[in-house]
């Protein structure tokens, strides 16, 4: 794509007293800034051409609701799977059976520790959804900073946010469930607390 | 601390799942008599009007996180003696260094399984 610069460089003509050849260095400099105006007006351009609006209007909250319906979905599930479980426990305590009950209640707890994955889940797609609500913030700043038309800006300077995880999201994670490898295991907390 | 199986106990969470969990996980061990909450300020009330032996609590709610509410506890006379327990996907040093230094009795790290809350909560209540 060509695009004309929009900066308007000082050129010297001879017809002026005071007319003087720039320098190498002077040169160098207005090649370079006239370069850079290139790619501002090129980066403009591509700009219009995303559909900033398209991606503030319509992707980022259809990511933010697929992602919602992600963490209810799974709540749902979890609760169902814990109604059930609870149904098998009662069940596992009329066994007359001593080792039959043990094994039930054994993985009666195996499913309970399993579930936990439920809220784990849910902390991580709020930390998905924190990091869209900053692209779109970036992307009204980029936008406004490069003057373009207002309709890709929040219709009322406000941040949209998707129903559901919405009131969770915000800033109550502080780090959120930590990615595999990283943050401490139980062992490195417990020693740390040993140390005290 | 004398340990009864009917002793009160306050579970926090904003996850109804996380706190079903941990009720179920506490009455596999033999605690049965387990109130829940789901924020700080919410557990703060209850705090106030039934005297808990042992509260287990996570960390990120709203409006007021477990961080707060450990802190909040501490600084009240009638419960800064309450063990606590957190409860949480933090992980990172400076997390376990701040509830540490906030009061913390014991810091458990989701995913948990049903021995580390069992091995944790005989270690705060023997304390």
């Amino acid at each position: 794509m060509t695009a004309t610069p929009d900066i308007e460089l000082r050129t010297y003509s001879a017809d002026e007293p005071k007319a003087r050849t720039p320098s190498r260095s002077e040169e160098r400099l207005r090649l370079e800034i006239m370069a850079l105006a290139n790619e501002i007006n090129t980066s403009m351009e591509d700009l219009k051409s995303l559909g900033a609006d398209r991606i503030r209007d319509k992707d980022i909250p259809n990511a933010t609701d697929e992602l919602s319906a992600i963490v209810d979905t799974t709540e749902i599930a979890t609760g169902q799977i814990l109604d059930a479980t609870e149904r098998v426990e009662r069940i596992g305590a009329g066994v007359a059976d001593t080792a039959q009950a043990e094994a039930i209640r054994q993985a009666v707890t195996d499913i309970y520790e399993s579930c936990n994955f439920q809220d784990l889940t849910g902390q991580r797609v709020r930390k998905v959804v924190d990091t869209l609500r900053s692209i779109d913030h970036r992307i009204a700043a980029i936008c406004a900073s490069f003057g373009l038309d207002a309709t890709v800006l929040s219709k009322d300077g406000s941040m949209r946010s998707a129903p559901g995880i919405a009131e969770a999201s915000t800033e109550q994670l502080i780090n959120g469930p930590a990615l595999p490898g990283e943050g401490m295991t139980q062992e490195d907390i417990d020693r740390m607390l040993a140390e005290a | 601390m004398a340990v009864s199986k009917n002793m009160p106990i306050l579970i926090v969470d904003d996850y109804k799942t996380m706190l079903r969990i941990v009720r179920n996980l506490l009455k596999q061990i033999g605690f049965e008599n387990v109130d829940e909450a789901t924020d700080g300020s919410a557990a703060l009330t209850k705090l106030r009007d039934k005297d808990y032996q042992l509260i287990i609590s996570d960390w990120n709610m709203e409006p007021m996180t477990g961080l707060q509410l450990l802190k909040e506890v501490r600084n009240d006379s009638k419960l800064q003696t309450t063990p606590l327990i957190m409860i949480t996907a933090e992980s990172k040093p400076d997390n376990v260094i701040e509830a540490r230094k906030a009061g913390v009795n014991n810091y458990i790290v989701k995913p948990f399984n049903a021995e580390t809350l069992r091995a944790k909560l005989a270690a705060v209540l023997a304390a």
